[in-house]
């Protein structure tokens, strides 16, 4: 019986050694999803998989799936600032090893109908960070701060990506570098400049700025040194703003910029250049505001003309710069705030004068917000500041798609929040029970609060902010209102992701969610390769 | 499990009817023998005519993607379990039907989520032996029969575990070798005798869609789907050594 036990183990060994054929490696890796949310879906990026997931909704709260392939070891995924493409930037297999290692490269997903396409753009140099061009033109890849993506890196070099060339190569490009590398990539509209209107790419390094074409990008560099001599101490640029669209107005282009270390703004007027080896040059102008700024843009004043509008949350005020006279006008403000942007198009008076909404981020003090009159502010500052009070501490002002009157403001302890009308001035509050999470809809008909890693989500129309509260069973990591691709014409569809097992997701009707006509789905990414 | 015994007993009662008409007829101390070579005059040869009973292990190598949310390796380990009955001799060739249950389930950790997959094959061996004496016989083996897929998802996302099953037609073909290993003398003696054998072939069950849906009770109001795994079609080589005793 030894002898027939050792022949019977001995096959089952043999038998079982000759069967380790091992599965794919992607089995034995937990799946770690992240959602984003697409103008027509809902994309779940696989990295272990190489893949993207993308939800599309359909009628009756169904969902269907569709998998496209990106590159090994993406880095870095963002979405355009219509949720129209999703861009996927990947290492590759770096350094290669064997001839059917991947190179580094970006996937681009065009969500912009249901019939959703892929491009896959290569590159020769592996690079963690990604600019996108809000007019949908460029992207652009580049070192900029974080770790290295390989061994040896120039932190110099970028890669530009033209999106209106699907499957095109990159185009590398390194820009001259006199101790800064490039940290912040802008895009510009068209500029009239002296050679006619050109697009800008401005790249902000540690110490200085730097323009270069678009549409040539292999061309000569405008590069703009920010401080005044030597052994001034160096200049951290911190942002820019751009101004100067009106192709009737030649000349006109100008930039702005502050910095974090830096009482001065500095303004770049871009004209003529008196070197021939460029078709245009950079003079700068620096203004002091007093305290170093937070925020700054271009603004129009009730005198015509155009002005720095920076805040100076040191002194509590905000400052008009003319940038051709450095001529400043200071407005003393209720609260030091930190955060401006133009609502003109809402609340302007129709005589071509900004207006401006001021509000306080990361501070613990309840500032409220403030309405920044400009029409008033030259000859007379102290009427031109109307402030509305809020309870609670500003996080982040959110706008409202469709709804420019609307804006949401999030509170820092996401206990509550607020709906600022800025026509009526009205501030809406809204409580809920625990930390929560807002979400509007990309149709600005509503929002939803949910809890974070709860199971609690709630549904707000802004017509009369009626809380419609539904639950889920899983814990809840996002949501998505998305529109459906097949059913009556606007239904939408609510997708709450749930990032447990294979990733799974709720879907409720968004327009009258009902926890009983919610359908859920499981195993999402657990379809294989 | 009701429905495996009533397949078991099914098996049992078509292994036991071809007996009745077997070319060996029923009471062997009075059969003269078909082969003169094989068994001495008057007595039944046991190493050739006679019930087989094996216990056995079984490994198959499933190459099928769809195969691997369920197992870390292309290899599906079974327990064999037998009947045969010799029906039919002529020669130093001879005849035996029988019954045969493999059983075998596999589990792995998939993306994080355990994932199983049992199967019940029952099959109708029909097996001819070419016999070599005291050294026993090789055969050949087709087995047609059914198999019961049922595998398993466990998600956390989903309301209930992901599962499927299904009754399936299987298949197998096969050629191996029987030794008799005790005792191998006196063939003709109505005595117990330990076989060791093994055999190898191609193994086969109709794919399964592995549409799998959350196992919740007809009454809960709840609306749920499942994952679709893809269709899974498990066949492949497979070798198999088993004991076996006759009498």
């Amino acid at each position: 019986m030894t002898r027939l036990s050792s022949t019977i183990a001995s096959l089952a060994v043999l038998s079982t050694v000759a069967g380790c054929g091992s599965r794919n490696s992607y089995w034995d890796k937990p799946v770690s999803a992240v959602s984003y949310g697409l103008a027509n879906g809902v994309a779940l990026l696989d990295d272990v998989d190489h893949r993207v997931v993308i939800l599309t909704a359909q009628d009756h709260q169904e969902v269907t799936t569709t998998a496209f392939p990106i590159g090994h070891n993406a880095v870095t995924t963002m979405t355009s600032p219509d949720a129209k493409r999703l861009f996927v930037l990947s290492t590759g297999d770096w350094p290669p090893r064997t001839k059917d290692d991947q190179k580094p490269s970006l996937t681009v997903i065009d969500a912009s109908t249901f019939d959703m396409q892929r491009a896959h753009y290569e590159m020769s140099v592996p690079l963690p960070n990604l600019a996108i061009d809000p007019l949908g033109h460029w992207a652009i890849a580049y070192a900029g701060s974080g770790a290295s993506a390989s061994f040896v890196q120039n932190p110099n070099e970028f890669v530009l990506f033209d999106l209106t060339s699907p499957n095109s190569l990159g185009i590398p490009r390194t820009i001259l570098s006199q101790g800064g590398t490039p940290q912040r990539l802008t895009f510009t509209p068209p500029l009239q400049l002296p050679n006619g209107q050109r697009r800008l790419l401005i790249i902000e390094t540690q110490i200085d700025v730097t323009l270069l074409e678009l549409d040539d990008i292999k061309g000569p560099e405008v590069k703009i040194p920010l401080k005044s001599n030597v052994n001034a101490p160096p200049v951290a640029p911190a942002g820019v703003v751009v101004d100067g669209f009106d192709p009737n107005s030649p000349g006109d282009a100008r930039i702005a910029l502050r910095a974090d270390n830096n009482r001065n703004v500095f303004t770049f007027t871009l004209g003529r250049s008196s070197d021939p080896n460029y078709d245009y040059g950079a003079s700068i102008n620096e203004i002091d505001v007093g305290g170093v700024p937070t925020d700054i843009a271009f603004v129009r004043t009730g005198d015509g003309g155009l002005r720095v509008a920076a805040l100076v949350p040191a002194t509590t005020s905000a400052v008009l710069a003319d940038p051709d006279t450095s001529i400043t006008t200071k407005v003393a403000l209720p609260a030091p705030y930190t955060k401006l942007s133009l609502v003109t198009n809402v609340v302007g008076s129709g005589t071509g004068t900004d207006v401006a909404m001021l509000w306080n981020s990361g501070s613990s003090a309840a500032s409220g917000v403030a309405f920044w009159l400009l029409g008033n502010t030259v000859g007379q500052p102290y009427f031109s500041i109307e402030a509305i009070p809020v309870q609670q501490p500003i996080q982040n002002v959110d706008d409202v798609a469709h709804y420019e009157q609307l804006k949401v403001l999030e509170t820092q302890n996401q206990s509550s929040f607020f709906v600022l009308n800025l026509i009526s001035r009205a501030v809406s509050p809204l409580q809920t029970s625990g930390r929560a999470a807002l979400v509007i809809a990309p149709d600005g008909q509503r929002m939803w609060a949910f809890a974070p890693g709860g199971q609690d989500l709630a549904k707000l129309n802004f017509s009369d902010l009626n809380p419609m509260p539904v639950k889920t069973e899983p814990a809840i990591d996002n949501v998505f209102d998305v529109a459906r691709a097949t059913g009556p014409a606007g239904g939408r569809s609510l997708i709450a992701i749930h990032k447990v097992g294979g990733v799974g997701a709720t879907v409720f009707d968004a327009l009258n969610p009902t926890t009983a006509d919610s359908h859920r789905l499981s195993g999402l990414l657990l379809e294989g390769p | 499990m009701k429905r495996l015994a009533i397949a078991l007993g099914a098996a049992s009662l078509l292994v036991a009817a071809p007996s009745a008409r077997a070319e060996d007829p029923p009471a062997p101390e009075t059969q003269a023998p078909t082969n003169p070579a094989l068994a001495p005059t008057g007595h039944t040869n046991r190493l050739k005519s006679m019930w087989r009973f094996e216990l056995g292990y079984r490994g198959s190598f499933v190459r099928e993607a769809t195969f691997d949310p369920f197992s870390t390796q292309d290899y599906f380990a079974q327990v064999s379990l037998g009947g045969s009955r010799t029906v039919y001799t002529r020669g130093r060739f001879s005849f035996a039907p029988g019954f045969m249950w493999d059983y075998g389930k596999t589990g792995a950790t998939s993306r994080g989520d355990a994932a199983s997959l049992e199967v019940h094959r029952l099959v109708i061996p029909l097996e001819g032996r070419l016999h070599f004496g005291a050294w026993g016989y090789a055969f050949l083996r087709t087995a047609p029969g059914i198999a019961e897929m049922s595998a398993e998802v466990d998600d956390p996302a989903s309301p209930a575990n992901l599962t499927k099953s299904r009754w399936l037609f299987a298949t197998d073909v096969s050629a191996g070798y029987a030794y008799p290993l005790w005792p191998r003398d006196n063939p003709m003696d109505l005595t117990p005798r330990i076989w060791l054998q093994a055999d190898s072939g191609y193994g086969w069950i109709t794919p399964i869609g592995l549409n799998l849906a959350p196992d919740l009770p007809s009454s809960d109001p709840r609306i749920a789907s499942g994952v679709d795994l893809g269709s899974l079609t498990m066949r492949g080589a497979f070798l198999r050594v088993a004991a076996a005793i006759s009498y």
